[in-house]
């Protein structure tokens, strides 16, 4: 719930007017700029600030009199602050403001209407709020935001049923390798009925000591007849062989560490009206070929630790951690906004979401710069090595 | 002519202006779903929301599956019951958005009935400033773009976007009948509004923002402390009741099964206690 959650008290400030701005993962996943609550923010502001200075003049309150309630609309505006202020501390993320973002147009038009202005200005102002925020919604294309295939879901069934693919095999653990595990083109076929799911790659990602990799391991331990199951939109692929090859080879190393190895005389695959390519393999157990690091270097150990001990609360809540072959450690922070990897000899290595390539941040023990002198922003959004 | 002097009894909203306000988004709904030609397919659909919907109306198989969609294996399931019903079916992507943006309609009446708390006067130009408050209320990128995604977002905020309404028309109602010497409780209301509330978080637990300003809006809005408290109170067993009925019989579950009630949060402390579950 907080991988927008805006990172010390300025973006706390400032991130209800970034809302405003054109591109992807400011306040959510997709482009979906609103001005509706930065204008009931800076109304409030204005409001409270005219109400000190009425006050201090000894005028009329700026709510019109006349109405019998003030308390309750205060109450209301007080209630939509809270709510903004808890939303933007904690998660950030606009699917889950959904009723404040719902309610912050209403609450601006009507403490607009409160206050002793003429009606002109009432419908100026409106106006000038309806024409930008239409033209922010026109601008923004909100159709396919959320789509990740090319195709929608028109026909009426649009998961064909994958029970011709896997029946031959008649097994009884299906393993998905990746983090979408697509489950959709499973749900309530005969095959999905008598076996179980293993997500592979989120029990590992959960880390070697988690009892989600326990499970993993214990379910795959005691399987008779196990297959593995992948499935990826082809929409952006070039070359569906080429795509294949590559994905023979890619989840080998995965497989190892349980104990599983890949019959490839076995594949077989479909191609999905959706354009997602499923492929489904018998898996043999075999000896575990590669030796599972459970423990990180006592470097890269001790440096996660300190950075959690320095970020505290910036880096809430902590994600998967996993050990890497050579004794680094990674650690996943606040919903995957932020990627550490701590190296056996102590240095840092920070990926934000939106980035592709690991950034060195702190050099470890040849680092000759006091930690106690150093902020955790400047880990996290760099400068420190400049 | 004074804005007092226009006041309406707010306990009779204009039902035509309702009405009317609640018909004009739904034909705007409609017409937007139509212009789609289907459905968007997110992640979100493969991974876990269909798989979600499938346990809400078949039963549960986290005892079966080791975390078969990630993570998201453990989130509250009920919300995607009606996207499943409809894809197993045979209902087409457009069929589907259709039904599924009912609750999006659904919205409407309470957006309106709050503009009306708040403006209750019946003239033109109060009309027009609560027709506008209500459009401006759905100007919004991320409301349509949800109406194009089979996510449970607007689904769950529809029980919270009412609470508000009724909470707000409510106090409306009795802060004009206390001026007027009449005693008018909303307790009732307030109860209402604490099932209303607590079934959206149980829904999805990221409506406890939206929880929280009602909680704060209920209090603050109170004349007296006693007055408070009994809001307070109602709010209070509202939430328990859908919490004990509504939330604790899946809660026990995922307990059981994830680690925490709470899944993924919590779960180091809260996994060691599951073994106290009945």
């Amino acid at each position: 719930m907080s991988r927008f959650r805006p990172d010390g008290f300025y973006e706390l400030l400032t991130r209800t007017f970034e809302i405003l701005e054109f591109q992807a993962g400011v306040y959510v996943e997709i482009i979906a700029p609103d001005l509706r609550p930065a204008a009931l923010v800076l109304l409030i502001s204005l409001c409270l600030l005219w109400i000190t200075w009425a006050r201090r003049k000894d005028k009329d309150s700026i709510i019109s009199s006349h109405i019998k309630n003030q308390r309750l609309l205060i109450s209301i505006l007080l209630g939509w602050s809270v709510s903004w202020i808890s939303w933007l501390l904690v998660s950030g993320n606009g699917r889950y403001a959904i009723p404040m973002l719902i309610f912050s147009g209403p609450f601006f038009s009507l403490l607009l209407w409160r206050l002793p202005i003429r009606k002109d200005w009432f419908w100026l102002v409106l106006t000038v709020i309806f024409g930008a925020q239409g033209m922010l919604l026109n601008s923004s294309s909100p159709s396919q935001g959320w789509s990740m295939l090319k195709t929608r879901w028109a026909a009426p069934d649009p998961f064909p049923s994958i029970q011709s693919l896997l029946s031959p095999f008649e097994p009884d653990v299906i393993i998905t390798p990746q983090s979408q595990t697509m489950m959709a083109l499973m749900v309530n076929t005969p095959i999905a009925k008598s076996s179980q799911f293993v997500a592979l790659d989120f029990a590992q990602a959960m880390g070697n000591y988690s009892p989600e990799h326990s499970k993993a391991m214990k379910t795959i331990n005691q399987s008779q007849r196990p297959i593995l199951l992948d499935s990826f939109s082809l929409d952006f692929a070039l070359n569906k062989n080429i795509i294949y090859n590559i994905w023979q080879r890619r989840y080998e190393n995965l497989l190892n560490q349980y104990g599983l190895s890949i019959d490839e005389s076995s594949c077989r695959n479909k191609i999905s009206p959706l354009n997602v390519m499923q492929i489904a393999c018998k898996l043999t157990h075999t000896k575990i070929k590669s030796t599972l690091v459970i423990n990180p270097a006592p470097q890269a150990k001790y440096s996660m630790e300190r950075l959690i001990r320095l970020c505290g609360n910036s880096l809430w809540p902590l994600g998967a951690k996993h050990v890497l072959q050579d004794g680094s450690l990674v650690q996943i922070f606040r919903e995957s906004r932020y990627t550490f990897i701590a190296t056996i000899d102590g240095s840092l290595y920070v990926r934000r979401r939106q980035d592709i390539n690991f950034e060195l941040r702190w050099l470890g023990h040849n680092d000759t710069r006091p930690w106690e002198s150093i902020q955790c922003n400047q880990i996290i959004n760099g400068g420190w090595l400049n | 002519m004074s804005d007092s002097e226009n006041i309406e009894n707010i306990s009779y909203p204009p039902l035509l202006e309702w009405s009317g306000a609640s018909a004009a988004l739904a034909i705007a709904t409609f017409y937007w779903i139509n212009s789609l030609g289907g459905l968007s397919l997110g992640w979100d659909t493969l991974n876990h929301h269909l798989y979600l919907g499938w346990m809400a109306i078949e039963g549960s198989r986290l005892q079966q599956d080791v975390f078969a969609a990630g993570s998201m294996s453990c989130q509250y399931p009920f919300a995607y019951g009606p996207l499943y019903f409809l894809q197993s079916h045979g209902a087409s992507g457009q069929q589907a958005a259709i039904a599924l943006a009912i609750p999006s309609i659904a919205t409407a009446p309470a957006v309106w009935l709050i503009t009306w708390s708040l403006i209750p006067q019946r003239n033109i130009h109060a009309s027009l400033a609560r027709i506008s408050s209500t459009a401006l209320a759905y100007l919004s990128p991320l409301w349509w773009s949800l109406l194009d995604s089979t996510s449970n977002d607007i689904l769950s905020s529809l029980p919270i976007i009412w609470a508000f309404s009724l909470v707000i028309w409510k106090y409306s109602c009795e802060s004009q009948n206390y001026y007027n010497h009449k005693n008018f409780n909303s307790l009732a209301w307030t109860f209402i509004a604490g099932v209303l509330a607590t079934t959206s978080i149980v829904l999805k637990m990221s409506n406890i923002f939206a929880g929280l300003g009602l909680l704060v809006l209920s209090l603050v809005s109170a004349k007296t402390i006693y007055t408070a408290l009994a809001r307070l109170l109602a709010l209070a067993l509202g939430g328990l009741l859908v919490t004990f009925f509504l939330w604790w019989p899946w809660a026990q579950q995922i307990w059981r099964d994830c680690g925490s009630p709470f899944y993924p949060m919590f779960t180091d402390s809260l996994r060691p206690l599951s073994i106290y579950l009945p």
